[in-house]
């Protein structure tokens, strides 16, 4: 039987995190009015460029591994969980092309231009996890992951792409090489658990083996 | 008859979803459909039938997705062929006793078009181009390219099948719920691009029910001069536990659908979710009404990617990329600083150009290689129209075949030459065309003989099927100096055009030629020229006088409500064009900092302070003192102290753009003296093949460039040979290469062998995410750089020995 894929376009997103912002843009520090000026002139640009979009599918977890690689590591974060969404998330092509339309006048605001394009497509989908977890009366989300986490191959992209089409419902595209165009691009998949939401979140960078990262969140 | 002519005359019922007819009739998840026509050949022919039985027209192949990215070239033909004949047989063995044709059915590659994606412009066309050619082979009556969201792919398919086949085309996108494609075109730009390349028929289908789609179809009907297209899904989507179902009945769908009919719509059918008995209500709901007649639209407009441009209001068409008269232009160019020209185009839309013009023609570059080059970089990242402005027919064509959208094209003239050049290429690709009042025998001293001229292009260009509205004229503005009366018979002969409903345009400018002052002449003769009809400016976006004029217009003639513009413009425009204070305040406030003026300016990355810093200098010291006096150690200091962690990366970066702007003001001094500024060595930077990330390699190319090294930045997703090639040419001393993802790696592996190999001199330094010190060893690279800071230093190191050897 076929799976039926959703998808929803969002008009909103939550408030800009600036600190976030800023942690992506390499700048660790709350920084000089210099810099907030032209963040806050980067901000004031994307005014209507995002156009939020996520297609999805809830899956058994039976069907998630029928469909997708073995991994122990999706094993592991689907631990206690019966159902698994998985879900395609967009910010939209325009914010690529915002990128580099300053590459070339600004490499300051493009750098501050895709930080906030990857504040703005973690926030999507955390919003739409976040949703999730309430539709299925409150159950906890697990770890979210991508193909590439863990030992959950790259190549799994090529199952995600064949199961949620996201380049005809919300303009989505792989590359030969396994790259999603537009760049702000998710694909994901997380186990809804069998128990209710427990208050203590993770942060993505928990359990992640690098050390050296500069982008670590420090919680 | 065939489906042209039947177009004409009737309204025409397509079909429905087929795709959830195959679902229902067992496809499994993850087989492709195409497959069926060949494996199920007989339940694929009853989903056909069951809609010629309803009273369906047109009956679309089962093909949607099928192109050689997915079947090999045997199996292709196989299927394109299956599909064709079980259309028609469904046909023929249907009871239905209405017209019936056979549609090859195309839709969207699934590729996203370079430079966002890594599918090539001409890859895409002959991609559609070998489906199309097997569909004309096995007998279709017609081809409908469906579903389509993008409109750079749209138009691939369409010249593939236009020039590989004489099918009629009929063309149907996907907006959302925006009224949008996903990458950005509204209905007026979809029309605009359709009919410029010569469609019998323009709509929209799928993603939203017919509900959603009012308005899009409305806004094709107001606007389209062929026939109209509607193929809603069966509303939207709702979950039914594990399945999906649409939202609206067949009763509802069809009130909707004679809605449509009723305002023009004239081919109607479903989508996703519409099985025959939406369309059978459909039929029924419609049948007595009768087929609107489909009405030339007298709309001259260009488009862009995103929208179209009408020029019922003056339009400003921004005249600044162009080297006439233009020293660091030109330099530009032949440097291939593409961000030169790239900032010219930002800085004219920043300032209010509807349009740009795109002229590169300078003696010491190849125009046919560049102006299509400089027409895709552009396109890249401004979403205005473009005007190709060249006189090399060869450039004219490749340019406007690449160009995403229906371009403004400058020019023709009235020689008969001229005419057999331009014309064929705006019947083929679409395009308004500047005409200019000019023959084989000079400009007319008359107004009426300029008119006359007009009337001559216009009755040529209907010999090639270009309609009236795709011409406007320029009866050109002569110098006021060498004629008093020169501007009296252009502003005669644009009251003249405008009485004959042609639209006009102007290069403003000329007139005030040869006289002081020339900014108050060409405002008053823009102001005169609008009043007797002007429909477009070619003018400089950066003369106030000009826009002051253009605002003041529009408000004092009718066609600013509640002024809105004017004060928009006198309140947020006006003040940007406040000349710079001749030193910044912000600079010399801050006192608890080391250096001069110039290197806190850069310190504290304060470009217009910088730049009229170093202005200042300039009047009393060397660029040579200022470069190493000033600007390489206020450079130092900031890129110490991201070193140490004191500072980070945005800040190093505006540091590094102000005194990039400090350097431009001293690359003009110097070519004012005629002479360049002095070089490091050359560095070839590429992001490799397959990877479409290019931030990081920018901020490294943006330091290296402060240093005073020359960049030659060959992009993203640049093949090996490329950059071999491009390190051969250069006989560049150092390459630095950047992969984002594990994916790339192989491809930067694949580089460095082919670089040891074809030039065993070059020194390659290497970085990204994904790389760490000793991945760069293992591949064999010479360096690495950690970031930015680390290229600079390496690159350093290779200079200074490059200096001793």
């Amino acid at each position: 039987m076929r799976k039926a894929v959703l998808q929803k376009t969002y008009a909103a997103l939550p408030p800009y995190d600036q600190h976030e912002i800023l942690r992506y843009a390499g700048a660790r520090e709350a920084t000089d009015g210099q810099l907030q000026e032209l963040l806050g002139e980067c901000i004031a640009a994307c005014e209507s460029v995002f156009t939020p979009r996520v297609c999805y599918t809830e899956l058994t977890k039976a069907e998630f591994f029928e469909i997708f690689p073995q991994s122990e590591s999706a094993r592991l974060w689907t631990k206690d969980c019966d159902r698994v969404i998985v879900f395609a998330a967009s910010v939209g092509l325009e914010i690529d092309r915002l990128v580099n339309r300053y590459a070339s006048v600004s490499t300051a605001k493009a750098l501050l231009l895709q930080a906030i394009g990857a504040e703005r497509i973690e926030a999507l989908c955390d919003v739409f996890c976040a949703e999730q977890s309430a539709r299925s009366a409150g159950r906890a989300v697990a770890r979210r992951f991508s193909p590439g986490y863990g030992d959950f191959p790259l190549t799994a992209q090529k199952e995600m792409f064949a199961l949620l089409d996201p380049s005809k419902r919300i303009g989505v595209t792989l590359t030969d090489a396994l790259l999603m165009s537009p760049t702000k691009s998710v694909t994901a998949a997380f186990g809804l658990k069998n128990s209710v939401c427990h208050s203590k979140t993770e942060t993505r960078c928990d359990g992640c083996a690098q050390k050296d990262c500069a982008y670590k969140k420090e919680n | 008859m065939d489906v042209r002519e039947f177009l004409q005359q009737n309204i025409v019922y397509l079909d429905g979803g087929t795709g959830t007819l195959l679902q229902a009739a067992g496809l499994p998840l993850g087989e492709l459909p195409e497959r069926w026509n060949v494996t199920h050949a007989t339940a694929v022919q009853d989903i056909h039938r069951a809609y010629f039985d309803v009273g369906s027209n047109i009956v679309a192949t089962n093909t949607f997705g099928a192109n050689s990215l997915k079947f090999s070239e045997r199996e292709l033909n196989e299927i394109v062929k299956a599909a064709i004949e079980n259309v028609r047989a469904a046909a023929q063995t249907s009871y239905g006793t209405q017209q019936k044709f056979v549609a090859l059915d195309i839709g969207p590659t699934g590729k996203l078009l370079k430079p966002y994606g890594d599918f090539a412009f001409e890859d895409a066309v002959e991609t559609f181009a070998k489906t199309a050619r097997l569909g004309e082979k096995y007998g279709a009556d017609c081809i409908l390219i469906e579903t389509m969201n993008d409109s750079y792919e749209t138009k691939a398919a369409v010249l593939a099948v236009k020039e590989n086949t004489s099918l009629p085309v009929l063309v149907s996108c996907a907006y959302g719920e925006d009224g949008k494609l996903m990458t950005g075109a509204t209905p007026a730009a979809m029309v605009a691009l359709l009919e410029g390349l010569g469609v019998d028929a323009i709509g929209v289908n799928c993603s939203v029910g017919p509900k959603q789609m009012t308005g899009v179809v409305e806004e094709l009907l107001a606007r389209a001069s062929v026939p109209v297209l509607v193929k809603p899904n069966a509303g939207l989507p709702i979950t039914d536990g594990d399945t999906a179902r649409y939202d609206i009945d067949e009763r509802e769908f069809a009130e909707y659908m004679s809605a449509f009919v009723q305002k023009g719509a004239r081919l109607v059918g479903g989508c996703c979710g519409t099985t025959p008995a939406y369309i059978a209500a459909t039929v029924a709901a419609t049948n007595d009404l009768s087929a609107q007649p489909i009405m030339p639209k007298k709309i001259t407009c260009v488009s862009s990617y995103t929208h179209a441009v009408d020029f019922d209001t003056p339009v400003l068409i921004g005249e600044r990329i162009n080297p006439t008269g233009k020293k660091r232009f030109k330099q530009a160019l032949k440097e291939k600083d593409t961000g030169y020209i790239l900032a010219e185009g930002i800085a004219q839309q920043e300032k209010g150009a509807h349009i740009l013009d795109v002229n590169v023609g300078t003696p010491e570059i190849d125009e046919r290689a560049e102006l299509p080059r400089y027409i895709e970089e552009l396109q890249a990242v401004i979403d205005l129209p473009l005007q190709i402005d060249t006189s090399d027919s060869v450039a004219m064509e490749r340019a406007m075949r690449l160009y995403n959208g229906k371009p403004l094209v400058n020019s023709v003239n009235g020689k008969a030459e001229s005419m057999a050049a331009v014309f064929p290429l705006v019947k083929k690709y679409g395009g308004t065309v500047i005409a200019l009042t000019l023959d084989e025998n000079g400009i007319p001293d008359s107004a009426v003989g300029r008119v006359a001229i007009a009337e001559k292009i216009i009755a040529t260009a209907k010999t090639y099927g270009i309609d009236e509205k795709e011409i406007i004229v320029d009866p050109l503005a002569m110098t006021v100096s060498a004629d008093k009366n020169a501007a009296k018979i252009t502003l005669q002969a644009l009251r003249l055009l405008q009485e004959r409903g042609i639209k006009t345009s102007l290069g403003v400018s000329n007139v005030s030629f040869g006289l002081p002052s020339r900014e108050s002449v060409n405002a008053a003769f823009f102001a005169l020229a609008l009043e007797n009809g002007l429909s477009a400016a070619i003018i400089n976006p950066n003369s106030v006088e000009m826009l002051k004029t253009y605002y003041a217009f529009n408000a004092l003639h009718g066609s600013d409500e509640n002024c809105g513009e004017y004060i928009r413009f006198a309140t947020e425009l006006l003040p940007t064009f406040a000349p710079v204070a001749a030193t910044g305040t912000a600079v010399k406030s801050g006192t608890d900092e080391g250096g001069s003026p110039l290197q806190r300016a850069i310190a504290r990355g304060l470009k217009t302070d910088a730049a009229s810093e170093c202005e200042r200098l300039l009047e009393h010291v060397s660029a040579l003192d200022i470069v190493n006096g000033e600007i390489v150690p206020a450079l130092d200091t900031v890129g110490r102290a991201y070193e140490e962690k004191r500072t980070f990366l945005p800040q190093l970066l505006m540091s590094a753009e102000a005194a990039k702007a400090a350097f431009e003001k001293i690359k003009a001094h110097l070519l004012s003296l005629g002479e360049q500024s002095a070089k490091k060595c050359k560095i070839v930077l590429a992001t490799v093949h397959g990877d479409i990330h290019d931030i990081g390699k920018n901020i490294v190319g943006t330091l290296l460039e402060n240093y005073g090294f020359e960049i030659v930045d060959l992009g993203r997703d640049v093949p090996p040979e490329q950059i071999v090639d491009c390190v051969e040419k250069t006989a560049a001393p150092l390459v630095g290469l950047s992969a984002l993802m594990t994916t790339t790696v192989p491809s930067m592996a694949e580089t460095i062998v082919l670089l040891r190999e074809k030039t065993p001199w070059v020194k390659i330094m290497v970085g990204g995410a994904v790389l760490t010190e000793e991945y760069a060893e293992k591949l064999g690279a010479d360096g690495y750089g950690k970031d930015a800071m680390a290229a600079v230093r390496f690159a350093e190191r290779v200079y200074a020995q490059l200096c001793k050897s």
